[in-house]
């Protein structure tokens, strides 16, 4: 079923458009999840949450890629839980991602929202011009919050260079930030 | 930048950017393709053929004005008994000729572009002598010619490794010469330098063949594990445990099924103007801004085994380095015995036998 027939689905509120959303994206809202929870129980529970999240925004909002839009949303979920759960125990693959964002982003000040609306806009004009694959790394890394040795497994491709291709291009994003004001 | 804008700046990537990973995720997607069936690129071949038609009429118009370019089909060549050359490689018998004029063949590479310049590509321990299972290492000059073949996706395969069980078995059936089997490993440190990778290659070896049925015979009959577990052995203080993570793989290589052609080669000289032009394939974005002061550690001649090749080719592997590389970045601490290396690849073949695929234009050029 294409996106536009579950978006249709759920602004006609048929309850069939959950079914079709867990049909086609169950397993990319597990990934997302999984990702940054690390487990399967609390992955299982923000993914059903997910489901009535976007029941809940639908009527108001129809995304092209619904994709995009679930896993927003999930990953919102899943962090806020992370946040919830981790309040005593820190968790580590989630620091080392973060560290790793923090390091791209540590020169940058922010005052207006509209700055972080065109660091945004520098960031999607920088992945356009990366190869597929790196930009693919960086996004599983980034945005899906994959670790390191399931990026390398996927890809077949050895650790280090992953690591390398990741610090590479934090680096020269860095440069072109930097380069632009920010 | 505050944590939460950090993440609110990841959020509002492009949308298509997070649903190419869906695609690529529903595709149960790795480096390997699947493999092609008729019917499913029938209109992928039909298109193809029509394409050769009109390529065709268009050279036949052109032939008269141009020079001669070599235009005998690839397996339809002059197969004389004269010109055959046999090779045993594993279970398989590989068979080459020679011909007068080989075919046209694409050159492709798809290394990765773009990320920034901040060194070479990889990084390794700097007492690291480069020896290699490959028969050509300094002897590259004693190669004028060297069959090519029609790669197929069973040539090369990557298989996940769950166990050493699993790997032992997998050497075992592999290797029909088990005295002829050389192997060598080499580290690679990330840019943290704090860890490495480490892998091995295998492969077997008759010292007694000559020096093309060697290289054959390193490239076909060729398996290379890739392993992770020193450093988690070494994290978790348990240096002597045997032990595989879950990012172990091994990749395999086998003999072609279809019968190849000789084409001729240019020299070890003509291959390094052509780096110091600049001319090559490479990983990285800073090789090119140091081609002319670059030292070369080694050079190979060894065949591209990447599954979108159409052929298997040779190419010239340099090993590269350069005094401006000084692994800026990396933790002090670990730059002092550390070094900063690429590899550069040029294709082998002699110009006027290749035609570079777009995707290679953009690094050759």
């Amino acid at each position: 079923m294409t996106d536009t027939e579950i978006v249709d689905l759920y602004w006609e509120r048929s309850e069939q458009a959950i079914e079709e959303t867990r049909k086609k994206y169950g397993n990319l809202l597990n990934y997302t999840a999984e990702n940054i929870l690390h487990s399967w129980q609390d992955t299982e529970e923000c993914v059903a949450d997910t489901y009535l999240a976007a029941w809940n925004a639908m009527p108001q909002e129809r995304p092209v890629y619904l994709s995009a839009f679930l896993t927003r949303i999930t990953k919102n979920l899943a962090l806020k839980k992370l946040e919830y759960l981790t309040a005593a125990k820190r968790n580590r693959q989630f620091e080392e991602t973060m560290e790793e964002m923090e390091s791209l982003f540590s020169d940058t000040n922010i005052e207006k929202e509209i700055e972080l609306k065109e660091i945004t806009e520098h960031l999607n004009s920088f992945l356009k011009t990366c190869s597929n694959l790196h930009r693919k790394i960086f996004i599983r890394r980034y945005y899906y919050f994959e670790t390191i040795n399931s990026i390398s497994k996927r890809y077949h491709i050895k650790k280090g260079t992953i690591k390398s291709i990741l610090f590479r291009m934090r680096k020269q994003l860095k440069q072109d930030l930097k380069k632009e004001g920010f | 930048m505050k944590r939460k804008d950090i993440l609110s700046t990841m959020d509002s990537i492009d949308d298509t950017f997070i649903h190419e990973i869906f695609i690529e995720n529903e595709k149960n997607s790795t480096i390997l393709p699947e493999k092609p069936t008729l019917k499913r690129y029938f209109p992928m071949i039909a298109a193809a053929c029509a394409a050769c038609i009109i390529f065709c009429l268009q050279l036949k118009e052109t032939d008269q004005k141009k020079p001669q370019k070599p235009k005998q089909e690839y397996t339809d060549t002059i197969k004389e008994e004269d010109n055959k050359n046999t090779i045993q490689i594993g279970t398989k018998e590989v068979t080459y000729y020679s011909v007068e004029q080989p075919e046209i063949i694409p050159c492709d590479y798809r290394g990765a572009e773009g990320g920034g310049s901040i060194g070479g590509w990889l990084t390794v321990d700097k007492d690291t002598d480069f020896s290699t299972c490959n028969p050509t290492l300094n002897k590259v000059n004693e190669i004028q010619e060297l069959p090519v073949f029609k790669n197929d996706p069973s040539v090369c395969q990557v298989i996940n490794t769950k166990t050493f069980t699993e790997l032992e078995d997998a050497m075992q059936q592999y290797f029909t010469k088990p005295e002829y089997i050389q192997n060598t490993s080499n580290k690679y440190y990330a840019y943290d330098g704090i860890d490495y990778d480490e892998d091995w290659i295998y492969c077997q070896i008759d010292p007694n063949k000559n020096l093309t049925e060697q290289l054959l015979e390193y490239t076909f009959q060729n398996f290379q594990y890739y392993d992770y577990h020193l450093e988690l052995s070494e994290k978790n203080n348990k240096k002597d445990t045997p032990h595989i993570p879950d990012v172990s793989f091994y990749k395999i290589t086998q003999a072609p099924e279809e019968e190849g052609m000789i084409y001729p080669l240019i020299s070890l000289e003509q291959a390094e103007k052509k780096l110091r032009e600049g001319k090559f394939l490479t990983y990285g974005t800073s090789e090119k801004d140091v081609a002319e002061s670059a030292e070369i550690l080694s050079v190979v001649l060894e065949y591209r085994l990447d599954n979108y090749q159409k052929y298997i080719q040779p190419f010239y592997k340099f090993i590269i380095t350069d005094k401006s590389w000084t692994m800026e970045g990396m933790n002090k601490k670990y730059r002092k015995n550390k070094l900063s290396i690429s590899e550069i690849y040029i294709p082998a073949i002699k110009d006027e036998y290749i035609e570079y695929t777009e995707n290679a234009k953009l690094y050759v050029n």
